[in-house]
């Protein structure tokens, strides 16, 4: 298997170098030729000099239903027919794909790239999460954007606190995944009562998150 | 299909060739939408085109939301770029579901790819050197 990145500077070299740390055999193409140079210098990399959305540039890859691709190039278009003809000329299922305007994630989606992810979307979402609420530890996105971890303290004035879990009217696509109460670990269940102090480490849909932290911390 | 005159008709692309295309079609009483980054070759379109102008990058959804492309009976990708012209078919056919789409498709190497996704392709580059050929009397290879 290989690992084949296409496009992209700075991440280009940052995730080529950690890939080949990790043993990966890893393929570059990129369009810039100075780009190529620096990164044929600075890493044990197969590094090819081309466009990677014409096929005869894909064709030197050599490329089977086993590797891996990930797309890089600063826009959504090129980015976009790549995965195409990588799905359909070579059998590539495995494809990540950095997705310029989060817009178009759908577009990704609908056409069979499963891994869209969106720098701009995952940003965006870190910096709402953190204006939301002194209360907010921790809040990270994931499945590029589709649910969001967050980890929140009860205040006493909490509207939940002392209640029993099943009584807080959560919304259905959340759930609460661990309470951390006095450095000890609490798997919740329905009867578990919520105190003021304790952390909640919570997974839910971006949609609901205001939702539940209104509901979990208060106004 | 419906008849020419009663299509509503997005073009991507206002350069020479999706100006002729836009003009013609309005003139047929088509109701057509140009979408073009450029805005004086949106400017450019002669008086006799009567349709909608919209000033924005052909591969940005809020831009294709806002031409209707979801009502479209046609879209046709005429940019000189085929990246674009694969991005904004491909969308056109699997998100707005658009019956009929037409590309422009300027390298032959590329054909294969807008066929898998039942696009109409149109290849200014075939057919210049098919009517060179045709000029000379020669048979295309």
């Amino acid at each position: 298997m290989k690992l084949v990145i296409i496009g992209g500077q700075k991440i280009a070299y940052y995730l080529a170098r950690m890939m080949i740390s990790k043993g990966y055999h890893v393929y570059i193409v990129n369009k810039d030729p100075r780009a190529c140079e620096s990164l044929a210098k600075n890493l044990s990399a197969v590094v090819i000099l081309g466009d990677g959305s014409k096929k005869s540039v894909l064709d030197q890859l050599d490329l089977s239903g086993e590797d891996l691709v990930v797309l890089l190039t600063n826009t959504d278009r090129d980015n976009l027919i790549i995965s195409q003809m990588l799905r359909h000329y070579y059998g590539v299922e495995r494809i990540v794909t950095l997705v310029n305007d989060p817009e178009d994630i759908e577009i990704f989606h609908r056409l069979g790239v499963k891994a869209a992810v969106s720098p701009t979307n995952l940003l965006l979402q870190t910096i709402q999460g953190l204006l939301l609420v002194d209360e907010m530890e921790e809040f990270s996105p994931v499945e590029e954007g589709r649910l969001v971890f967050l980890r929140l303290e009860i205040p006493r004035t909490s509207p939940s606190a002392g209640k029993k879990l099943k009584d807080i009217p959560l919304p259905t696509n959340c759930v609460i995944g661990a309470i951390i109460r006095n450095n000890a670990v609490v798997i919740p269940r329905g009867e578990t009562e919520l105190l003021a102090e304790d952390r909640v480490m919570v997974l839910c849909e971006p949609a609901v998150q205001s939702q539940v932290i209104k509901l979990l911390v208060g106004e | 299909m419906k008849k020419a005159e009663s299509l509503y008709v997005v073009i991507a692309g206002c350069g020479r060739i999706g100006s002729i295309v836009a003009t013609s079609l309005s003139v047929s009483g088509s109701n057509v939408v140009v979408i073009d980054m450029d805005e004086t070759a949106l400017e450019n379109l002669p008086e006799e085109f009567t349709g909608f102008k919209i000033n924005g990058d052909v591969t940005e959804i809020s831009v294709l939301r806002e031409a209707r492309l979801d009502k479209a009976d046609v879209l046709v990708a005429l940019t000189g770029d085929d990246n674009t012209n694969f991005m904004v078919s491909t969308v056109a056919k699997r998100v707005f579901g658009v019956k009929r789409v037409i590309a422009r498709v300027n390298d032959p190497s590329n054909e294969d790819i807008f066929k898998e996704f039942d696009i109409d392709i149109i290849s200014p580059t075939r057919l210049t050197a098919m009517g060179i050929l045709q000029e000379l009397g020669v048979r295309e290879a």
